[in-house]
């Protein structure tokens, strides 16, 4: 995924180092970075909670920088990894969203102009789709989406996830699977394998 | 167009947080810029300040109240009602910083879903033991027992605590005989208790269990049977509920003790492990304790369920690791024991338990002690 151009200028790992000293630097990560996370949290949990991540992420963050190993200029995979664990502490109110959806054909992440119902199109390929994410184990939904919607390589989701490589393709691998055997067959009952 | 494209359309129309969706959160990263620089001099924080002072509390940026966490922290209610651990200024001086020890990619676990879940994590990256046919799985574990010794006076009985090493091997191949080995190691008298005059040692005592049947009777799980056990979730959370069906007491204690059981028992497969501390994650009613010992004294965090309104059962974990150590029963407050008509007390932090030392396959099975108990179980 392309980096916000502000990154060429001062990478995150420098801004990061400097914050020890300077705290405020810290708002330019916050600032390259927060508006792309509050997108992954709200497409994983809603914009409601998409507020709170991002606050919880980024304090966290901002707390524990000292540990940052400055060798890695770009600092998402540890940002997404901090956000991979506060999103999991919200497990449950991610299974409902995913199954809210797959009930309703209603996008969740539409609220403040009224609820706004998928295409009959759209509903055919999201529903079992979205069945299949709510299906898959945690750790697998995280490899797989850190990769699909944040556009992380799999060294960054290994970083991020603090796992092997070769665990990351595994997971991947166990995803990508599910989910092309959820779209291959559209018969599929919505409620089948939601099983958080 | 593959499934990873197709995923990439999900819900591709949510837009990137706006200044207005941010706004919230500069405020209290900004807020902990200024706790960080007011906290160097000595790097600490000053915590609470405010709280302890009574001043009021600060309405969040959506007008919902900063209030205090579980863990004494200020936290921040946001839109939706989550909490979100944040720093607040109660004044133009006071001051208030966040005291949370992170690591980056993994904060510290919230809660008893928190660590099974990371249990469960850790559980599926280990390698299963398998045995080739007429292999051992060898066990090697340490136990933390009470014994109640009736005194020779008739004055009363002692209670010890034992410390009871256990190495157990089980057959890779129905039919064959299992041993059990145990050794008491230390004996340490309760309060009010005193050791008796007669030892307590027992040397090495072996037991022998022999069967002709082609799975293993009598437990729910051996390594025997570990392979009938489903790990798909849903499924092992039906078949834990089947075995649960069959013991006493309240549903949700019920399946914490068939789960219990059943982590025990399956040390040597840690992929079956993985999916039964996801289903214990969705039991009500368990509770975390960060601080707690294994029965061969390593500190780890507990997750467990109150069996009654004096005994709680839990599961030790590894505090770094997060792999599984043993279980446990904490005495939670004084227990009165009648035993062979003798009055006793138990008293309140009382601990037994397993703490699982290793796991290996072997070869073969050693000989057994020629004074060994000897157990035939018919099928």
């Amino acid at each position: 995924m392309p980096q916000p151009a502000a990154t060429v200028e001062v990478a995150d790992a420098e801004l990061i180092r400097r914050s020890l000293h300077e705290p405020e630097m810290f708002a330019a990560v916050f600032d390259r970075h927060a508006p792309h996370l509050h997108r992954y949290a709200a497409r994983r949990l809603g914009p409601d909670a998409a507020e709170d991540v991002v606050s919880e992420t980024f304090l966290a963050a901002f707390q524990s920088r000292h540990r940052y190993d400055v060798a890695y200029a770009d600092a998402r995979p540890w940002l997404y990894g901090i956000a991979s664990n506060v999103i999991s502490k919200r497990r449950r109110d991610e299974m409902s969203r995913y199954r809210a959806y797959v009930r309703s054909g209603v996008d969740p992440a539409e609220i403040t102009g009224g609820l706004v119902e998928d295409s009959v199109t759209t509903l055919t390929v999201n529903r079992p789709l979205v069945a299949a994410l709510a299906g898959l184990k945690r750790r697998d939904r995280d490899v797989l989406l850190l990769i699909a919607w944040v556009g992380l390589s799999y060294d960054e989701v290994a970083r991020a996830l603090d796992i092997p490589v070769g665990t990351v393709r595994s997971r991947l691998n166990r995803a990508r699977k599910k989910v092309r055997q959820a779209l291959d067959d559209t018969t599929t009952t919505p409620k089948d394998g939601l099983h958080g | 167009m593959d499934e990873m494209d197709e995923l990439r359309r999900l819900w591709a129309t949510v837009p990137e947080g706006s200044a207005e969706d941010l706004a919230g959160s500069r405020t209290l990263l900004a807020r902990a810029y200024t706790a960080d620089r007011h906290a160097r001099g000595p790097r600490r924080l000053r915590v609470m300040t405010a709280w302890r002072s009574g001043l009021p509390v600060r309405a969040g940026r959506s007008g919902l109240p900063v209030k205090a966490g579980r863990s004494g922290l200020p936290v921040r209610a946001g839109r939706s009602g989550l909490l979100v651990r944040a720093v607040a200024v109660a004044g133009a001086t006071a001051v208030i910083g966040v005291a949370v020890h992170l690591v980056p990619g993994a904060l510290p676990p919230a809660s008893a879903q928190d660590v099974l879940e990371r249990a469960a994590d850790a559980a599926a990256e280990q390698k299963e033991v398998t045995l080739r046919p007429g292999q051992y799985l060898h066990v090697r574990s340490v136990a933390a027992q009470t014994l109640t010794v009736g005194r020779k006076d008739g004055t009363g009985a002692d209670h010890l605590a034992l410390t009871v090493a256990e190495d157990r091997w089980e057959p890779a191949t129905a039919g064959r005989p299992w041993l059990v080995r145990e050794e008491r190691t230390a004996a340490t008298p309760l309060p009010g208790s005193r050791l008796p005059s007669l030892p307590w040692r027992h040397g090495v005592e072996d037991s022998v269990y022999e069967s002709s049947c082609d799975k293993t009777p009598g437990d729910e799980l051996s390594y025997l049977r570990l392979g009938d056990w489903p790990t798909d979730v849903a499924a092992l959370r039906a078949r834990i509920e089947k075995a649960a069906a069959q013991e006493a007491g309240p549903a949700n204690l019920r399946l914490w003790t068939t789960i219990s059981r059943l982590v025990r028992m399956s040390a040597a497969r840690p992929a079956l492990a993985a999916p039964l501390f996801e289903v214990a994650s969705g039991l009500d009613g368990i509770s975390l304790d960060a601080e707690a010992t294994d029965a061969a004294g390593r500190p780890g965090m507990a997750v467990g369920m109150a069996e009654n309104d004096s005994l709680r059962s839990e599961l030790v974990f590894d505090k770094d690791t997060y792999r599984y150590l043993g279980t446990r029963h904490v005495v939670t407050k004084d227990r009165t024991e009648t035993p062979g008509g003798h009055t006793f007390v138990i008293p309140k932090g009382t601990v037994t338990g397993t703490a699982l030392l290793g796991v290996e396959a072997a070869d073969t099975m050693p000989e057994p002690a020629p004074h060994a108990s000897r157990l035939k179980i018919p099928c």
